[in-house]
Formats: C-alpha cells, structure tokens, sequence
C-alpha cells in the first residue's frame, strides 16, 4: 500500500502542490504576524477541492515551510516570524551583524531540513510508543517538564545569575497577566478586556528584540545610519560542509527534543526551540560564545522548531489530539477530507497516515530547494542602507504586530515591551531568560494549579508520589544548583 | 543593486500589508481576498447591496481543534455560497466570553461575525461579558449538539446509578474535566452532577480545551469530561472511552447507543446546545438577511448535514427572527439554572 501511496506523489501535479506549499509556508512564515497557523488557514479551502495526496502535499510543504520561514526574519531583522523563530534570533541576529547573514540563513534552513526530518523519522519510526508516552503526562509532569525548562533558563543567563533571575521573574510576571486559568478572574488588566487572554506572544517578542535594537541603533548617531553594513567577501560569507557536519550531534539531539515536545498537546514550538537552545549551550564546549553569533545556536532553535512538525502530528494521527496549534486547525481540514484522525485512524484509513509521512519527507526535500534558490535573494536585503532599514523594519514591525489581532493594542504592547527591553539592556539584563520565562509561565501556572486538584487527598504531595514528576523536579534542582555553582566560580576566577 | 534591493523590500512589505488585510481588517483590501480561488466564484445578488467585499472574519471563542471550532469549519466548506471566504479567528479564553466581547464591540459593517455555542447567554448571565444582550443579533443557527459525560473505558462505572454509588463511596476521587470556567459544558457538568445529587463529592477542573481534557483520561490522569458529541464516535468505537449518559430528550440519532439521562431516572430539565452566528446590533438590516439566507442554503443542504453527522452533530438551521428570540429567551432560561448552581 505504502508504494501505491509513493506513485501517487510522483505526479507532477502533486509535486507542484508540494512547492507550493513550501512557497507559501516561508512567505508566510517570514511575515511577522502572519503565524503558521494562519498560513495553513488560508490555505485550507484550496485544499477543500483537492484529493487526500495533493491536500496532505499542500499542507505539510507549507507547515514545514512556515517553520523555517520565521529563522529568515529573525536573522535578517531580529524580528521573528512566528514564535518559534524567537530562539533563533539570539543567534542568528548577531550573525547577521558580523556580516554572515548567508551563512546564517543557509544554517537555518538546512539544520531546518535535518531538524524536520529527524521529527519524520521519529513520527514514522515510533507514533506508537509515543503516542502513549505522551499520556503519561498529567498536568504534575507538564508542571515537572516546565520548571526543568526554567532551570535551564539559567544556562542562558549570561554573566550574572542574579540578573538573569530579576529577568525572568519580570517574564512570569508578565505571564500572569490575563484571566486566572482555574477561577477565570481578571488579573493585573485594569479592566482592559483585550488583556484577558494575556499579553500577545508577538507583541512581546517584537518589542523586546526587534523595538529595543532598533532604539540601540538609533543611538549610534547619524553616521553609523548611513553607513552601509559590512560585508565579508562572498565565499567567506557561506555556509562550508565541514562546519555544518560539524554540527550533526547538535541537530539530532535538537530535532529530537523538538520532536518530543512537540508531541505534549499545548507545548508549542517556542519552548521546544528555547529548550534545545538552551540545552546545546549547557552541552557544548563554547557555551560562553552563545548569542555573539554563533552556528550552533541558530542550529539548535531552527532543528528543534522543525522537528516539532513531525512530533505534533503523532497525537493527531494516532489519538485525534493535536500536538499545536497548528495541528489544530489541520484537524480541521483533515474533517473537511472526510477523515476522523484518531484511534481508529491507523485501521482504517491507513493510505492516509502513509500520505502524511510521504508528504513530511517531500516537504522537506522541497524546503531544501526552495530555500537554497531563496537565500542569495533575501540576503540582499542587508545591503540597503541603514537609514532605509531600519524605518522599513520598523513599519514591517507595526503591521506585524496590528495583523496579530487587527487592533492596534497590540502595537501599543509591542512598543510598551521596546521600551521595557531597552532600559533592561541598559542596565545588562539579558533578555532572553525574560522570554522564555513568559513563554513557559502560562502552562507552568495552569498545569501547577491543575495538579493541586487532581488528588483532594494528596494535594501538594501529589509532585512526590508520581516517579516522572518526581524525576523531572529533581534534575530541574540538581541542574539549577550545578549552573549556579559554576557561575559563581566563573565570576570568582574573573574577579582574580 | 540599491533599487532592487528596495524593491524587494517594498514587496515584502506589501505582502504583509495585504497578508493583514485578507486576516483582520476586512473591507480594507479586497485584493487580498482575491487571491482567495474560491472568492470569485459566486458574485452578490443584489446590485444595490455591495456585501460582500472581502472576507468576513468570524470569531470562535474556543481553541482551534475543540468541537465548537471543528463545527465553524464547516461553514468554510461553502465559501462558494457565502460569496466570500470565511475567516475563522480564533480568540479563545473565558469561556467564549472574550470573542464575544470582541465581536460585540466590533464595527456593524458585517464583517466580523461570532460563531458560539450557548454559552454565550451563559456568559451574559454569569456577567463575564461586558456588554447588554442587545449588543448582539443573532443571524442564524447552524446546528444543534447534546452534553455528555464521557469516562475512560476501564472506568469502575458505566452508568448513572454507578456513577452516583461510586461517588458516595469515594468522595473526591471522581475528576471531572470542562474545558475553561463558565464555558457551556463547564455548567451542563455541573448541572447533571448536581442533578444526580453528588456535585459536592467530585472535583472539576478546567482545561484549556477538550481534546487536551480527552488525553488526560486516556492517559489516566483524571476520571471524566463534559464533552459535547462532537468527534466522539471513534473513541468510543475504538473502545477506548464510554459514555454515562447524554442530556437530551430523546436518544442522539447520530448515537443511538448512549442512553439519556431522563431514561436513566434522572429527573433533570434536558437542555439542547445550539450552535449558530452571531452579529454586533446595528448590522445593516440587509447584511443580516443576506448572511442569513446563505446559512438557510448551506444548512439545509445534503452536504452539510452529512458533513455535521460525520462530526457528531446535528444540522439544525433556524432563522433570524426565531433564533434570536430564542436567544433571549435561553438568557432566562439559565438564569434560575446558574442561580441554583451557585455560579450567577
């Protein structure tokens, strides 16, 4: 059967749907404000006229697409097209600046590709396995899941821990705001009701990064405006085999970290890419070059954010829940189709499962094309001159923000958080603990609350009786203590 | 080099302009809408009545993947029949209160539409919304879907007289998940429980939304759901979830199996769940009757109603005018409900 499905890929027609998917993913990705879950909207009524191969075509070349496509803004203007390309700024950003803005997007796309397709691979290999893995966690091991994820928040705190936690604290508070997740009360909104379902994640990402550095630059005084960016000659300025290669163990262990989260119903992409982020800088041997400008942290966010594809389709194809939001309105268009995902999905419409995974490895071929024609023409942008720059990226960061929610709330957010990231670059903060904190916060909160219902008897104790949390809660301490230690040997040693 | 580098910049700009006027600024842009294959298809059929331009944005006040989403799409399967593209936005919290609040205060200009279940006079009674029941006309209902309670399996109990012995046997052991506080099914669950006598014997906690609320009693971790039948079929086949009882007259056609509450001896109102959209008042008189009549078209046709069965649901069109009475009247209807249940 699986063959029956592969010859009904090999049409033209199919591959064409393919492409284009791919197309409108990175065009749609590399929009600030357009989200990939958005894109997969639009397209879902050309998919309505399509049959189940040509449909699964379009809607995984543009999922896969939309993932890679947030890296291409992120680097080329430190604003994220979608939220999951928030890690890839840290490094790509600085990239960019050094003048490797090719190398930097052509890492993003092609540790992208290997990214996704380690996520394939675990989805074909292993939906099984996890599908029921992901069951096991109940909102005490989400919670036990979260606070690891914070503890590792440490490692990218830069100098200073204490500063990197007065950040994050700053990123759960903002998380908080909104409407209690268990009463449903308003908090901290001051009777505003477009802050009942929180601060928006883009606001918050543009402000802080793409607001705040334009503020910085702005700083620098008219000649460095009209200064033309540096450039490094051309054959400097790629990507070389080796150093790529070099990178394999890091973009296994991201995709399948992507890949993993991916597959908890309500985490999405961003933690996954903060969470690889994080864990390639705690693993690697030049932890400290992290956010200067480095491969390997742009690696680790865009295989992560990829490998998340494939791990987000497990629970819809095998339990009918979506991993994402994007999944989620894929839900949608797979009803539309006349198929259920769920349990019953793999006895009865098995052709379909093999079309999806046929279609993962597809996409990822195309993305592979699409983006390797697409780079020399969007790294071009970095040649125009500041002064015309940075106003274009900043009206780009307006109607980014403005298309979240066609209101301009949210562009008041975006410059409220400019102005907060400012000052706390100012005064050396680091910003990105403050992102991931606010990214993690909401479930962290809801899941922490959750656990305390499940058992009336056990209440709190209900962390220390369930071995997964229990382990999770312990590596989070032991990772905390350890990078806390090291950090005040580090600043021993610098004050001798 | 320099213009085409600025070229490429403006292009990239203009795409997210259009990008944002085809999501959430109707009428703005319709060239945005154009590149939509099926906007074209069926032009409007009044020269005088210039509606619609572009896409109408319809707001859903639960997460893409949940039942009240997954019921929405299928009104963008008749783009065709609308004129125009449909354009779901999610904006889920609150129980749906947060779309509805949004809609209710949008532009009256028929371009930005609500999709709700009851819970909006639910909402309204319960004083999460911050506008009058007025600031809201209904346009028409779509379909019509019935509560249930949905336990895994393996659970100890299949029945309502189980549930209840259980219940008193174990106080605070039966976990009972609703997706957000104040939605519908967070007070149908309350509503049954309490009628079967044992609310203050079970815990309830809400969850973002049901499908996340289904994986956690696959996975063990809590007992139950208050789920609508809504995408419930194929676990049940697949053995691997059961239901206690359903809260309507009669048994559900599309679930001839699931016996209800009343047949079970249980002396409780049933209550049906409608859903349908909504508009903010002061919509032209002529919009609302044009939106109305495609949803008469759609809703009564053989596709659609085939469409809403295969989901669990089902098509059950009722215009304007009726609905909207019916509107107002479920306002009082759940009134003595919620006040009873201590939530008003």
């Amino acid at each position: 059967m699986i063959l029956d499905v592969l010859s009904g890929f090999l049409h033209i027609q199919t591959l064409l749907f393919v492409f284009a998917g791919v197309a409108a993913g990175i065009l749609g990705g590399s929009l600030p404000g357009v989200s990939p879950s958005m894109t997969i909207s639009l397209l879902l009524p050309i998919t309505l006229k399509l049959n189940v191969v040509d449909a699964m075509a379009l809607l995984m070349g543009a999922y896969q697409g939309a993932m890679m496509g947030g890296s291409i803004s992120a680097i080329l203007i430190n604003t994220p097209g979608t939220a999951s390309a928030a890690a890839t700024m840290l490094d790509g950003y600085p990239m960019n600046q050094k003048g490797q803005t090719r190398k930097a997007l052509q890492t993003a796309l092609y540790a992208s590709c290997v990214g996704g397709l380690t996520g394939t691979f675990m989805l074909v290999a292993f939906a099984d396995g996890l599908a029921s893995l992901a069951l096991r966690f109940g909102a005490p091991e989400y919670f036990g899941i979260m606070c690891l994820s914070l503890a590792l928040i440490a490692s990218i705190s830069g100098k200073s821990l204490l500063k990197g936690l007065v950040s994050a604290t700053i990123g759960l508070f903002i998380a908080m705001i909104g409407l209690d997740p268990i009463y449903g009360t308003a908090r901290f909104t001051f009777g505003n009701t477009q802050l009942n379902d929180g601060v928006d994640q883009l606001a918050v990402f543009i402000g802080s990064f793409a607001i705040a550095e334009l503020m910085f630059q702005l700083g620098e005084g008219k000649d460095a405006l009209s200064r033309k960016p540096e450039q490094l000659d051309y054959r400097s300025q790629g990507l070389k085999l080796k150093e790529f290669l070099g990178q394999w163990f890091n973009i296994i262990r991201s995709g399948v970290i992507g890949a993993l989260i991916g597959i908890l119903p309500g985490v999405g992409g961003s933690t996954a890419s903060f969470v690889a982020y994080a864990a390639a800088q705690k693993q690697s041997k030049r932890s400290e070059e992290f956010g200067t400008g480095i491969i390997d942290g742009v690696v680790a966010a865009e295989a992560s954010n990829n490998g998340v594809c494939g791990g987000a389709l497990v629970p819809l194809l095998a339990l009918g829940i979506p991993g994402d939001v994007v999944t989620a309105v894929m839900l949608g268009a797979f009803v539309a189709l006349g198929i259920t995902p769920g349990p019953l999905l793999f006895q009865n419409n098995l052709d379909t499962v093999y079309a999806v995974y046929i279609a993962m490895a597809f996409a990822i071929l195309a993305l592979a094309v699409v983006g390797t024609l697409g780079i020399p023409l969007f790294s071009r942008i970095m040649q125009t001159r500041k002064s015309i720059l940075l106003p274009a990226v900043f009206l780009i960061c307006f109607v980014g923000t403005y298309a979240v929610r066609g209101s301009y709330f949210t562009c008041f957010m975006m410059m409220l958080f400019g102005i907060l990231a400012f000052f706390l670059r100012k005064g050396k903060f680091p910003i990105p603990p403050m992102i991931i904190a606010f990214v993690i916060g909401g479930s962290l909160e809801s899941n922490f609350r959750r656990s305390l219902l499940y058992d009336a008897n056990l209440g709190w104790k209900n962390f220390f009786t369930r071995p997964l949390t229990l382990a999770f809660l312990v590596a989070a301490v032991v990772l905390a203590l350890l990078l806390a230690h090291g950090n005040k040997k580090q600043t021993k040693e610098e004050l001798k | 080099m320099k213009r085409f580098c600025a070229l490429v910049l403006s292009v990239w700009m203009m795409l997210s302009v259009a990008a944002c006027g085809a999501q959430n600024t109707p009428g703005s842009n319709p060239s945005a809408a154009g590149s939509d294959p099926n906007a074209s298809v069926s032009s409007p059929p009044t020269a005088d009545l210039k509606y619609p331009e572009s896409n109408i944005d319809m707001l859903v006040g639960y997460k893409a993947g949940g039942g009240t989403y997954l019921s929405a799409q299928l009104l963008t399967n008749y783009n065709n029949i609308f004129g125009t593209a449909i354009n779901l936005v999610e904006r889920a919290g609150s129980g749906g209160a947060i779309a509805a609040d949004y809609v209710a205060n949008a532009a009256p200009d028929g371009y930005t539409t609500l999709f709700c279940t009851a819970s909006l006079p639910i909402s309204i009674v319960m004083g999460d919304v911050e506008f009058a029941p007025e600031d809201l006309v209904a346009v028409g209902q779509c379909t019509e879907v019935c509560a249930v309670i949905a336990v895994a399996a393996d659970a100890p109990y299949s029945t309502v007289d189980e549930l209840i012995a259980y219940c008193n046997e174990n106080p605070g052991e039966f976990v009972w998940a609703y997706p957000g506080t104040g939605s519908s099914l967070h007070i149908m669950g309350t509503y049954v429980l309490d009628g079967m006598g044992i609310l203050d014997k079970t815990t309830g906690i809400p969850y973002d939304s049901t499908s996340e609320a289904i994986a956690a009693i696959l996975g063990g971790h809590i007992s139950a759901c208050s789920m609508y039948t809504t995408s419930i079929g194929d676990y049940v086949e697949a053995g691997k979830l059961k239901i206690i009882g359903i809260l309507s007259e009669e048994r559900d056609a599309n679930f001839d199996y699931i016996p209800t509450y009343k047949e079970q001896g249980l002396d409780i109102t049933p209550i049906t769940v409608w859903r349908g959209v909504f508009a903010p008042a002061g919509t032209p008189e002529a919009i609302l009757n044009y939106l109305d009549e495609k949803l008469a078209e759609i809703c009564t046709s053989d596709d659609f109603a085939a469409r809403a069965k295969e989901l669990g649901e089902t098509a059950s069109y009722i215009g304007r005018a009726e609905f909207n009475e019916k509107y107002k009247a479920e306002i009082e209807l759940y009134r003595p409900i919620l006040e009873s249940l201590g939530l008003a």
